[in-house]
C-alpha cells in the first residue's frame, strides 16, 4: 500500500517536472526546447500518478464501486487535489501547446502545483503548509527542468548556462527557504531528526541536495572552461532526480507530527 | 521578522491540529464493564465517515488482536458476526457513536476502525474492552 503511494507520488513528480519544468525552459530558457511531446509524456505521468494514487487509497480502504471513487474525487482533501492536479496539467498543456500569453501557463502552472501540494502532508497542515509545499514543488521543477533542458539541447552554450543560473540561484533558495520551514511544520525539533524514520528520510534527502548543488558548481565551471558539459549536466540531473525519489518516500512516511499511540498507518 | 514568526506561529497551530488521530475509545481500551449498548470513538478532528469503517466483533479466547481485526476489516457482508449493529455512516463527523446488539456474552471485544486521514493515507488501528 505504501509502496504504491510512493510510487505514485514518483510518478506525479517526474510528470510535474516534464510538465511545469519543460514549459518554463521553453519560455524563458531554450525556446522550443524540449519539444512538445515531453510535454505530453509529463500530462500523461501525472495523470497516471493521479489515478495510482485514488486507486491505491482506495483499495487500502475497502472502496472500488466507481460510485466510490466519483464521492472521493469530490467529497475528500486528497481526492480534489488529484483532481486539481489533473485539471491544471491539462489546461498548462493547453495553453503551452497552443502558445498562449505567459498568463494562462503561470495560472495553470499555479493550479497543477496547488493541487501538487494538497496530496500527501503538504494538504494536512492547513493552507500556509499547502502553499509553501506548492512553492517548494515549483522551486523544484524550474530547477531540474532547466538542468534537463540544458542537458538535452543540442548546443548547451555558455551563454544559455548563464541566463539559467539567477534562475537556477532562486530556485535553489526557494527550496532552501520553504524547506526549512516545512521540516519545522513537519517534523518539529530539528535535533531530532535522526531518531525518526521520517527524519533519516528527510536527511538522506539533504545529502542528495547537496551532493546536486556541488554538481551544479562543476557544471557552472565546465561551462566556463567550454569542457564537454554534459556528463556533468548528466550527473546533476541524476542527482535530482534522486533528490525527486526521496521524496516520493519522505510523503508516505509519517511525520512525528502525525504519529499517535492509538493510530497507525497501514501496511500491507 | 515578524512575518517570519507570524509564518512559524501559524505553521506550529496548524500542525498541532493537523493529523487524524482517535483521541478517545468508551468503553477505555482493556475495560471491563457491563455490556455496554454503544461504543464511541472520538477522533482530533472530524473524518469523513463515507470512506470509513468501524467494526466491533468478539475476538475468541487465545486469538490475536491485529490478525482479528485485519480479517474483520477485509470481510464484507459481515452483519450477522458483528457485535455492532452495523449503522450506515455518511457525512462528517468527530465523534461516532455505534449501537450494540443488546445483552452481549461475557468475553473480550475488539473495536477497529479504518479511516482516512487528512494527508490521503488510511489510517487503521484496535482496541480491546471486556464485557463481565
Amino acid at each position: 500500500m505504501i509502496l504504491v503511494l510512493a510510487a505514485a507520488q514518483a510518478l506525479t513528480f517526474l510528470g510535474s517536472l516534464l510538465l511545469l519544468g519543460g514549459t518554463f525552459a521553453r519560455r524563458a530558457l531554450t525556446p522550443a526546447h524540449p519539444a512538445p511531446r515531453w510535454l505530453g509524456l509529463g500530462g500523461v505521468l501525472l495523470a497516471l500518478g493521479a489515478a495510482l494514487e485514488v486507486g491505491g487509497t482506495l483499495a487500502g480502504l475497502g472502496f472500488l464501486t466507481p460510485t466510490d471513487t466519483l464521492a472521493y474525487l469530490t467529497d475528500t482533501g486528497p481526492g480534489r487535489a488529484a483532481l486539481t492536479r489533473v485539471m491544471g496539467a491539462a489546461l498548462l498543456l493547453a495553453a503551452e501547446l497552443s502558445g498562449w500569453p505567459v498568463l494562462f501557463p503561470v495560472l495553470a502552472s499555479g493550479v497543477l502545483l496547488w493541487g501538487e501540494a494538497g496530496g500527501g502532508h503538504g494538504g494536512a497542515h492547513g493552507l500556509a503548509t499547502r502553499a509553501l509545499t506548492a512553492l517548494h514543488a515549483g522551486g523544484m521543477g524550474v530547477w531540474l527542468g532547466g538542468v534537463l533542458a540544458l542537458l538535452t539541447h543540442p548546443a548547451p552554450t555558455p551563454a544559455l548556462a548563464r541566463r539559467f543560473t539567477p534562475v537556477a540561484l532562486g530556485g535553489v533558495a526557494l527550496l532552501a527557504g520553504t524547506g526549512l520551514l516545512l521540516t519545522l511544520a513537519h517534523a518539529g525539533n530539528l535535533l531530532t531528526l535522526p531518531g525518526s524514520a521520517y527524519g533519516r528520510t528527510l536527511l538522506l534527502k539533504l545529502a542528495c541536495v547537496a551532493l546536486a548543488l556541488l554538481a551544479a558548481v562543476v557544471v557552472r565551471r565546465a561551462f566556463a572552461h567550454s569542457s564537454n558539459v554534459r556528463p556533468h549536466l548528466a550527473l546533476e540531473a541524476l542527482l535530482l532526480l534522486a533528490v525527486l525519489g526521496v521524496t516520493a518516500a519522505l510523503v508516505t512516511t509519517p511525520p512525528p507530527t502525525h504519529v499517535h499511540p492509538q493510530a497507525r498507518l497501514s501496511r500491507p | 521578522m515578524r512575518f517570519l514568526l507570524s509564518l512559524l506561529a501559524a505553521l506550529t497551530l496548524a500542525s498541532a491540529l493537523a493529523h487524524t488521530e482517535v483521541t478517545g475509545i468508551t468503553p477505555a481500551a482493556g475495560a471491563r464493564v457491563v455490556a455496554p449498548k454503544t461504543v464511541t470513538l472520538t477522533f482530533g478532528e472530524p473524518v469523513n465517515l463515507r470512506f470509513s469503517t468501524f467494526k466491533v466483533v468478539p475476538l475468541p479466547a487465545g486469538a490475536d488482536a491485529a490478525q482479528t481485526a485485519a480479517a474483520a476489516l477485509a470481510r464484507k457482508d459481515d452483519a450477522k458476526l458483528r457485535a455492532d449493529t452495523a449503522p450506515v455512516l455518511t457525512g462528517m463527523a468527530a465523534r461516532v457513536t455505534l449501537p450494540l446488539h443488546s445483552g452481549l456474552k461475557p468475553g473480550t471485544y475488539l473495536i477497529l476502525w479504518r479511516l482516512l486521514s487528512e494527508d490521503g493515507h488510511p489510517v487503521t488501528g484496535h482496541s480491546t474492552f471486556q464485557v463481565r
